[in-house]
Parts: C-alpha cells; structure tokens; sequence
C-alpha cells in the first residue's frame, strides 16, 4: 500500500478537487484492493489497476452528484465550436519553470481545485490519464463537442490562474 | 496529446501528492471493521450461500403469506395479545391495504374502459401531459433564472 497510496491518493484528489473526498475514495481504493488481494497479487499489474479503480470511483461519486442536477444544468447549448480546433496554449512556454517540482506541483493542484468540475474532470482524465475524447465523454455520459469544449475552457481557465499566480 | 504542449508537458512532469499520514491507518481500520462484522451485517453479495438462499425462500413465503393468508385471518385473532396477535393484525393490515389498492386499479380500469369514452381518455392524457410539460419547462426557467450559483453551474459550462 505504502508504494501505490500518493498514486492513489492523487488521482482522486485531482479528480475529486477535494481532499477528504480524495482521502474517501483512496480509502475504499485499498479495501476493494485487499478483497481482490489474491488476483491482485499475481497479476502484476497492481498500480494500474488501482489507478483505475481510483479513477472509476472518483468518477462515479461525481456522476452520482451530478444525476440530480444534470437535465437543468446542461439545457444550455454547448457551442458550436469546430471539433478540429487546436488546444491552444494561452500561457507562455515556459511557466513555472523557474519553481522546484514541489511547488509546482503546488500551484496547479491549487489552481486545478479552482476549475469547475466541468472542466476540472475532463481535463485531469485527458492530460493526466491520458484518455481520449471519446472515452472521456463516454465515462463521463456527456457528448464529444462538450467534452472538447469543456477541455479547452478548462486550459483557457487554468493558463489565467496559473498567470495570474505568477 | 502531444508532448510539445507546454501545458501538457506541464502537468505529466508534475509529482504525485503526498498521501495523508492517516491513510494507512483509515484503511487497516476499514479492513478489520469489515473482517470483525458478522456475515448478516455485511452486503448480500457477502453472505453464505445457504443463508442467501433461506433469506429468498422465506421473502417469498413472506410475501405468498401477506396475500394469499392475510385476508382470512380470523377478525378474533387481532384481539390476541402479545407478539401473535400483533403480528397478525401487520399481516392483515398489509394485506387490507394490498387489496384495496388492487380494488382501487380494477375500479379505474372499468371506469377507463367502460364509462368514458375514449376521446374523453385521450383528452384526459393530453391535459396530463400539457400540465405536467408546463410545469416541467416552468422549473426549468425558474432553475436557469434563479439557481445560477447552485453547484449545476460546474456542469454548465
């Protein structure tokens, strides 16, 4: 557990924006991983499948909030934006470069928790996790054009807070 | 994604978080909670399979008992004290209530299919639905006018 739990721990909690969400979720990450101990034992395997699992579950709680609010909050029409488009970079090259990793680190987990969920979770699962776009919007149960939207608000988003941090 | 994207680059070059220093802790806690829990307090999926398979037989003998017993238990019964007669005056309750909502479906039923004519019923329908409609795209106005802080903004975007 000690090798794989700040693995655990965050992908939950970029996924979840959230550390005693995070704290839950890599919690029932472990038990589920000693229930399935003698498989996982053989498997070799382990830390991609508690990736997933961290995953799966920081999704899960999500779409399960979001259920409720999800008919009203999304009537509003994603824009027509070209599904071609460019993620374009609106920061400089080089940023937070001159900072150590920790800091880094630092700041963008400080600015990742300050993105909407909307933008947070797709954005973590195609940079970090490095999943398509068709498989993010099927995890997520929303169409392609917003999953791309959303993507590129959220790096939009991130490069301001990111510079406006510097 | 491509590797020559800074902000791509940014965020695959960053280090894991430090896991909290309880977390080894929580998760042997959770482990010998769930290990010390006898079977009949852990998930269904869980149990023994003979428990599983007594626990389904005695559902439906449960169940075949509240409707097809309830309703000839002796009114003298429910005078009976203690843990017989209160149990018989549950059974004899549920089933009343199964039957009156079964009374209550056959007496709709006839209503629809012999008093009123189908226009009437189909006219009944659309007014159902136009009302319910109404006021479904009613909430939905108000949500959009009133709930813009709520936390479905996050999904809005």
């Amino acid at each position: 557990m000690r090798d794989y739990q700040d693995m655990v721990f965050t992908t939950a909690a970029r996924l979840s924006g959230n550390d005693s969400q995070a704290e839950d979720i890599a919690q029932e990450v472990f038990v589920r991983a000693y229930q399935n101990f003698e498989s996982l034992r053989t498997s070799g395997s382990a830390g991609g499948w508690l990736k997933t699992v961290a995953t799966n579950l920081a999704i899960n709680h999500h779409n399960r909030y979001r259920r409720r609010w999800r008919f009203f909050s999304e009537l509003r029409r994603v824009d027509a934006e070209s599904d071609d488009e460019e993620l374009e970079w609106q920061g400089p090259d080089d940023l937070l470069q001159e900072l150590s990793d920790e800091e880094r680190r630092e700041r963008v987990d400080a600015a990742l928790k300050r993105l909407p969920d909307a933008q947070r979770i797709p954005l973590v699962l195609f940079h970090f996790e490095e999943l398509p776009y068709q498989d993010i919007a099927d995890r997520l149960n929303v169409s392609l054009a917003k999953v791309k939207t959303d993507i590129r608000r959220g790096r939009a988003t991130l490069a301001t807070l990111l510079q406006a941090d510097i | 994604m491509s590797v020559r994207d800074p902000l791509h680059r940014l965020l695959r070059g960053l280090p894991a978080r430090r896991a909290p220093v309880g977390l080894e802790e929580r998760v042997l806690r959770a482990i010998r909670q769930q290990a010390d829990a006898p079977w009949w307090r852990r998930s269904f999926r869980h149990w023994p399979l003979p428990a599983c398979v007594a626990f389904v037989l005695a559902c439906g003998a449960s169940l075949g008992l509240i409707w097809w017993g309830g309703s000839r238990v002796p009114v003298e019964t429910l005078a009976l004290g203690g843990v017989g007669g209160m149990l018989m005056s549950w059974l004899h309750a549920v089933s009343a209530a199964l039957a009156t909502a079964n009374h209550v479906g056959q007496t709709l039923s006839a209503v629809f299919t012999h008093v009123l004519p189908s226009q009437w019923l189909y006219g009944i329908l659309l007014l159902c639905g136009s009302l319910y409609a109404a006021l479904f795209l009613m909430g939905a106005a108000a949500y959009r006018a009133f709930g813009s802080h709520s936390p479905a903004q996050d999904h809005s975007s």
